[in-house]
């Protein structure tokens, strides 16, 4: 959760950031009955309370719900009113967004804390496989997603899907980065509440099981992670390239060289997949591999084995880890 | 030399990014003494001339690394080879409510779609009860901000990430 103050809100200097209104806050949660509130990042630049919620299911049983709030976090804000638009579009991205997250839990790829990357990063990694045109859908000149924060509006109003060449840059859609005073963020992201939307995107009727299996593929054997980053801001001109990153950003080349990047969508200077190292990349690379390799032997071995049932299938697909080294041993 | 290059890149496993041992090293003649090998012929290894099975046996190599490094073996066939597959009129034959039909790539594919969907909608779909539940927490958080004092009249309390995004 995040406190949104009123527009104009200015805390007195001894209190910039709002920590004090926070400790405040957190003594009133406390009193509320709040369980375990802890205000150990109370002075961070955007400081944060963390919290259990205990939320009583029947006369017997409380359910604690693990909560944290912060304050005037508007980046997370927008990131959320981005990612929300882009699952609202169509029914498909959060079917396939559930599947692979389950997927990645499952093969063990999806911990932060052990280098792997997190739900978010895959969620970025789709949304870059759904919205540009790939060769891999080739029977369809659209993506399957159109990407909102490059759209050409007036090119939609003659039902035409184009991007544009440069975001538009008014001082309204510019905000300034919480934590990076010198960072401006174009924060334009074209909201779809428009039929024509629609109606353009509504041409691509392909499965989530095809589209499951495109997505292991491009990341398989397609996307180049050498040459590329993963990025929601590519253009017409095509994906972007490391060396342009390390030039307009500052990214280390050395540091991302042989690994998969992913660039945030507002933050772009922030790497989403910094947490990888090269083994640890590495073995998510193959789990795409292995994943698609899995799909092609349904397809052509299944019925010996029962595989090209759906439900198998997608149960070897999401094999549990832990489970294929019991069974190998 | 062209030939016997493809030869070599038959061993260059990309995604374990390592070439798997030559298997023609074994013809390699042993070092003479004093000998400078910088000086030897580069191909000298490789049988003459290269035959259709010398690919086959590079091949051999390249999956035994794989199995090693990666305990399976990659498929890199196409999305289009993939949808356009029959399926083998023994193999790949099975019994529906409307008879025998022969399973293509595009049905096991359909098939995978429906578990998804099904799966989704079942377990992996944010209940009603979720979204009762989420509301009624931000409501009392609110309540709480609004009643500490400590923020101006007017504070909202919105929710953010993986709650709220669509991507749950």
């Amino acid at each position: 959760m995040c406190i949104e103050l009123p527009p104009g809100t200015v805390f007195d200097s001894s209190d910039a950031n709002g920590s004090s209104a926070m400790a405040i806050l957190a003594q009133a949660f406390t009193d509320g009955g709040m369980v375990e509130v802890n205000t150990s990042r109370l002075s961070a630049r955007i400081p944060i309370i963390m919290f259990e919620y205990p939320f009583k299911v029947d006369e017997d049983n409380t359910l604690m719900l693990q909560c944290d709030i912060s304050m005037q976090n508007p980046l997370a804000c927008l990131n959320t009113q981005l990612l929300k638009a882009y699952s609202s579009l169509d029914p498909r991205v959060c079917v396939l967004a559930s599947i692979i997250k389950r997927w990645a839990k499952r093969r063990n790829i999806n911990n932060p804390s052990h280098h792997t990357l997190s739900s978010y990063g895959y969620t970025i990694m789709l949304l870059h496989f759904l919205t540009r045109p790939s060769t891999l859908l080739s029977t369809h000149q659209s993506p399957v997603l159109p990407n909102l924060q490059w759209i050409d509006h007036v090119a939609l109003s003659q039902n035409r899907y184009s991007l544009l060449p440069a975001k538009p840059n008014h001082p309204q859609f510019l905000v300034r980065h919480p934590t990076e005073p010198d960072f401006l963020v174009n924060s334009y992201f074209f909201r779809p509440n428009d039929a024509r939307l629609h109606q353009t995107f509504s041409q691509n009727k392909q499965s989530v099981g095809y589209l499951l299996t495109a997505f292991f593929r491009y990341y398989a054997f397609e996307f180049d992670f050498k040459k590329h980053i993963v990025s929601l801001n590519n253009t017409s001109r095509g994906l972007i390239e490391k060396e342009i990153k390390a030039e307009t950003d500052g990214w280390r080349l050395g540091a991302v060289a042989n690994v998969l990047a992913i660039e945030d969508p507002f933050e772009t200077f922030y790497d989403v997949a910094h947490v990888l190292k090269q083994s640890s990349f590495q073995r998510v690379k193959r789990e795409f591999v292995r994943a698609y390799s899995k799909i092609v032997e349904a397809v052509w071995n299944g019925q010996a084995n029962g595989l090209n049932k759906g439900e198998a299938l997608l149960d070897w697909i999401c094999e549990d880890v832990a489970q294929q080294i019991t069974e190998t041993k | 030399m062209l030939t016997k290059l493809r030869l070599e890149f038959e061993l260059w496993c990309p995604i374990c990014e390592a070439f798997a041992p030559n298997p023609f090293e074994k013809n390699k003649p042993p070092p003479k003494p004093n000998d400078d090998s910088s000086q030897q012929p580069v191909f000298n290894i490789y049988p003459h001339p290269i035959a259709a099975q010398h690919f086959k046996l590079c091949a051999q190599a390249r999956n035994e690394l794989r199995m090693e490094a990666l305990e399976f073996l990659p498929r890199t066939e196409t999305l289009q080879q993939l949808l356009s597959y029959k399926g083998s009129s023994v193999g790949n034959t099975v019994v529906g409510q409307q008879g025998k039909f022969t399973a293509t790539g595009n049905t096991v594919l359909q098939r995978l779609s429906n578990v998804m969907q099904k799966l989704y909608t079942d377990q992996l779909c944010p209940s009603k009860e979720f979204y009762e539940t989420r509301s009624l927490v931000r409501s009392k958080i609110e309540l709480i901000v609004n009643e500490s004092n400590a923020f101006p009249l007017g504070t909202k309390v919105v929710l953010f990430g993986s709650v709220a995004n669509g991507f749950g």
